[in-house]
C-alpha cells in the first residue's frame, strides 16, 4: 500500500512572523498524493492552500517559515535537504505551474529557449543555454516542439519562437505547462492554474492535465477555489479552511455525503448550471483571521452547531469511514445523518 | 401590447481606437459593441454572459452613458405608446418615418443627451463594480461615501442625511456601528454591500451589475447574490447583471443574453438558454462548464479549440466561424447572420436558423 504513497506531508505548519503577529497560515496538515492520482485541494481565500503547495516546493520565503512537520516525497524527507539537494527535487521531482503565467515565464526569453533551457539542464546539465554545443540544440529542437504539440499549442513552430507577450493567456499556459513537463518531473503542483481563463480555455488546460496524468503517469496536486474543477478532475480532495484541513476523501464521497458543515456550507453555496436553486443558502460571516484565529475550531463562529465543546477544543481529523476523515467534534453523528438522509431518498 | 421596457437598445456601437506608430495615429479600431440591439423589460433581470472581451462590460457602461457610444439609439424610461411607436419606426426607411423617429430620440434618446441633460438620468440609473477595493475612495468614511450623492442630487436635507444612510446600511445588511469605519476595516463582502448601498441610494429604477460577485469567496458570493434578489424585490429595480458565470447568471436572471465578439449571439429566457441552447457558442460555453458533481462528469470529454478572437480584427461574416463545429463555408464567412426570433422570445443569430 505504502508503495503507491508518492508524497505524504505529515503535521505541517508553515507560519509567517510578520509586524502585526504570527500569521499561522498552515496549521498542523496531514495528507498524501498516491502515484498518478489527481489530488484536489479546495479552500476560500487565505485558507492556506497555496502555502501549502509552497511549502512542499520548499519556496516559503522570508518572512515565512516552515516551524514543523515532514514532507516525505519519494521516501525522503524534504525538510532535511540541503539547498543544493532541494534544487534538484525542484524540476525532476516536483514542479509547480502559477495562477498567472505572465509573472512565471521570462518576458525577455523566447518560449522554445526557455523550455529548451530546462531540457538542458535536465538532461545534460547544461546550465547556461549559449554554452551548448549546436548539434544538441538542434536536436532537443524537435523535443521543444514535441512538447509543444503534448499541450496541445496552435502552431507549435510558431510558438517556439514567440515571445510572451505574444501568446495569449490561455497558450501561455500551455508554456508553462510544457516547460515544467520538459523536467520529466512525477508530481505537478497545480496552483489555480485555470482561474485567470476563460470557461472555454479553463476547459482546455484541464483536458491537458488530464491527458499528461494518463500519458506520463504523474500525480497532480491541484489547488483550486471552485469545487466544480474538483468535481471535474480530481480523484481524491483535501478542504482546507482557516490552516487546516476540515475534510478529505474521494471525490465521490465527498459530494455525495459531505459531513463537516463548512463542507456542505460550501456546497449550498454555489449556484450550478445544472438546476436553478431559489434561495443560495451561504455561511454566515467570513473567513477568519490568521494571527489571532478562533480558539477550538476555527470554524466555530460561523458554525450553525457550534456548542461549547467547539468553542475550547480543536477537533481532530478522524476517519468516519474507509478514506473519509472529518476535523469535527460531531462528524460521527453527521455522518451517520447524512447516510439516514441518503436512505430516505 | 408589448410589455413595458425600461430601456429599449438599438444598434449599439463602440469602437475604441487604437493608436501607434510613431504619431500615435490611430491606426485601428477596437470594435468593443459592434450593433447590438435588446429590450430590458421594468423588474427583470437581463443576464449578459461572456468570456472576456466579448464587450459585456463596455455594453453596460455604455448604456449608462459612462462612455459615449459612437452610433445606436438608448431610450430609457419612454412611455409605453411611445415604445410601441419605437419598436414600428426603427428599422423604416422612409423620410416621414425618419423624421418622426428624429423627433422621440431629440426627446428621449440618451445618445442625443448632452452632459448636463444627463444628470438627472443618472441617479435613475446607477452601477456596482466588480472590485469594491478600487470602486470606493479609501480616504472616506463609509458616512462620506453615502453621503455624497445623497447631497449632490439633493435627496434628502441635509439635516436627515445621517438617518437615511443608516437605513440604507441596513438595508444592505450593514449596521449603525459601521458609518465612521473606512472601507479598508471591512471584508471582501461588506465592501461590495456598502457599494450596493451606494447605488441605492439615489432609488434608481436600473442598476447595471457588473461582475459584483466575481472578487468574492463564493460562501460570501451567496450572501450578496440573496441581497441583490432581495433588493430586486423589495425596491422593485431593474437589473442587467453581467458575468463571465454562467451558473450565477441562471440564479440570477430572468433572460439571458450571450456575447461573442462585440455582438449578441442569443437572447432568450433563462431556463430557455440552458434546455435548449440554439447558437454552437452558446453549447460550447455549456459545455465547458465543470458541474459541481463528480458523478455528472463526462465520460469523454470534448476537444475544446481555440480562443476567442481579437476585437480588432473579428472574423469577417460569423464572428464565431473559425471554431464553429457546424461551419458552412460561403455562407459564414462571408454573411453575418441577423439575430432572429426562432421560437418565442428566443433570438440566435446564426445561419443554421436563418435558412429555410
Amino acid at each position: 500500500m505504502d508503495d503507491d504513497i508518492l508524497l505524504k506531508v505529515e503535521d505541517l505548519h508553515t507560519y509567517f512572523y510578520t509586524y502585526e503577529g504570527v500569521v499561522k497560515a498552515v496549521d498542523g496538515v496531514s495528507f498524501y498524493v498516491k502515484k498518478g492520482e489527481v489530488f484536489g485541494v479546495v479552500g476560500e481565500t487565505g485558507c492556506g492552500k497555496s502555502v501549502t503547495a509552497l511549502s512542499i516546493i520548499g519556496l516559503i520565503d522570508e518572512p515565512g517559515k516552515i516551524v514543523s512537520g515532514k514532507i516525505i516525497f519519494q521516501g525522503k524527507n524534504l525538510r532535511e535537504l540541503s539547498e543544493d539537494e532541494m534544487r534538484k527535487i525542484r524540476g525532476k521531482g516536483i514542479s509547480m505551474i502559477f495562477q498567472e503565467p505572465m509573472t512565471a515565464l521570462n518576458p525577455v526569453y523566447k518560449i522554445g529557449d526557455q523550455i529548451l533551457e530546462i531540457i538542458l539542464l535536465h538532461k545534460y546539465g547544461i546550465e547556461d543555454i549559449k554554452k551548448a554545443p549546436k548539434d544538441i540544440k538542434k536536436k532537443e529542437r524537435k523535443r521543444v516542439i514535441d512538447m509543444l504539440r503534448l499541450v496541445r499549442m496552435p502552431d507549435p513552430e510558431r510558438a517556439i519562437d514567440s515571445y510572451p507577450h505574444e501568446l495569449s493567456g490561455g497558450m501561455r499556459q500551455r508554456a508553462m505547462i510544457a516547460m515544467m513537463l520538459a523536467a520529466e518531473p512525477s508530481l505537478l503542483i497545480a496552483d489555480e492554474p485555470t482561474t485567470a481563463l476563460d470557461v472555454t480555455v479553463q476547459a482546455q488546460i484541464l483536458n491537458i492535465l488530464l491527458d499528461m496524468r494518463d500519458k506520463l503517469g504523474i500525480s497532480i496536486i491541484l489547488i483550486t477555489h471552485d469545487l466544480s474543477v474538483v468535481a471535474d478532475v480530481c480523484d481524491r480532495v483535501a478542504v482546507m479552511y482557516a490552516g487546516n484541513i476540515v475534510e478529505m476523501a474521494d471525490v465521490y464521497t465527498i459530494f455525495k455525503h459531505p459531513v463537516h458543515p463548512y463542507t456542505r456550507g460550501l456546497m449550498q453555496a454555489i449556484p450550478s448550471i445544472a438546476e436553478k436553486k431559489e434561495e443560495l443558502k451561504y455561511i454566515k460571516g467570513s473567513v477568519p483571521n490568521l494571527i489571532y484565529p478562533p480558539p477550538g475550531c476555527r470554524f466555530h463562529p460561523r458554525c450553525e452547531y457550534a456548542q461549547d465543546i467547539c468553542k475550547k477544543e480543536k477537533p481532530k481529523l478522524i476517519e468516519v469511514e474507509p478514506g473519509h476523515y472529518v476535523a469535527c467534534h460531531f462528524a460521527k453523528e453527521f455522518f451517520e445523518k447524512e447516510k439516514e438522509s441518503d436512505k430516505n431518498e | 401590447m408589448s410589455e413595458d421596457a425600461i430601456l429599449q437598445i438599438y444598434g449599439l456601437k463602440k469602437y475604441f481606437p487604437v493608436k501607434g506608430g510613431f504619431f500615435g495615429k490611430v491606426i485601428a479600431h477596437v470594435k468593443a459593441v459592434d450593433g447590438v440591439s435588446l429590450e430590458i423589460k421594468r423588474g427583470e433581470t437581463l443576464g449578459i454572459v461572456g468570456e472576456s472581451g466579448c464587450g459585456k462590460t463596455t455594453l453596460g457602461r455604455t448604456i449608462l452613458r459612462l462612455i459615449k457610444a459612437d452610433d445606436g439609439m438608448i431610450f430609457f424610461n419612454a412611455p409605453p405608446d411611445v415604445q410601441d411607436r419605437i419598436r414600428e419606426l426603427v428599422g423604416r426607411k422612409d423620410e416621414k418615418s425618419k423624421r418622426e423617429l428624429e423627433e422621440i430620440r431629440k426627446k428621449y434618446d440618451l445618445n442625443r443627451k448632452n452632459d448636463k441633460e444627463i444628470r438627472p438620468y443618472r441617479r435613475k440609473m446607477q452601477i456596482v463594480f466588480q472590485d469594491p477595493q478600487s470602486s470606493l475612495d479609501p480616504r472616506m468614511t463609509v458616512k462620506k461615501i453615502l453621503a455624497e450623492p445623497l447631497l449632490t442630487h439633493k435627496i434628502v436635507p441635509s439635516h436627515k442625511v445621517e438617518s437615511k444612510i443608516i437605513e440604507l446600511l441596513e438595508l444592505v445588511g450593514l449596521k449603525k456601528e459601521h458609518l465612521h469605519r473606512f472601507p479598508h476595516e471591512f471584508s471582501g463582502g461588506q465592501r461590495q454591500r456598502i457599494g450596493i448601498a451606494r447605488a441605492i441610494s439615489l432609488n434608481p429604477d436600473f442598476i447595471v451589475l457588473d461582475e459584483p460577485t466575481s472578487a468574492l469567496d463564493v460562501s460570501v458570493q451567496a450572501q450578496i447574490l440573496n441581497l441583490l434578489k432581495q433588493l430586486q424585490r423589495d425596491l422593485k429595480l431593474t437589473y442587467m447583471f453581467i458575468t463571465h458565470d454562467l451558473s450565477v447568471a441562471r440564479h440570477m436572471a430572468h433572460r439571458i443574453g450571450v456575447m461573442y465578439v462585440g455582438k449578441l449571439v442569443e437572447l432568450a429566457p433563462a431556463e430557455d438558454l440552458f434546455n435548449d441552447p440554439l447558437h454552437p457558442y452558446t453549447k460550447l460555453l455549456l459545455e465547458a462548464i465543470p458541474i459541481p458533481d463528480p458523478t455528472k462528469r463526462k465520460k469523454e470529454r470534448k476537444l475544446f479549440t481555440g480562443e476567442v478572437p481579437s476585437a480588432v480584427n473579428p472574423p469577417k461574416g460569423c464572428r464565431f466561424h473559425p471554431r464553429c463545429e457546424y461551419f458552412m463555408a460561403g455562407v459564414c464567412d462571408k454573411l453575418e447572420p441577423p439575430l432572429v426570433e426562432v421560437k418565442k422570445n428566443h433570438y440566435v443569430a446564426c445561419h443554421l436558423y436563418t435558412k429555410g
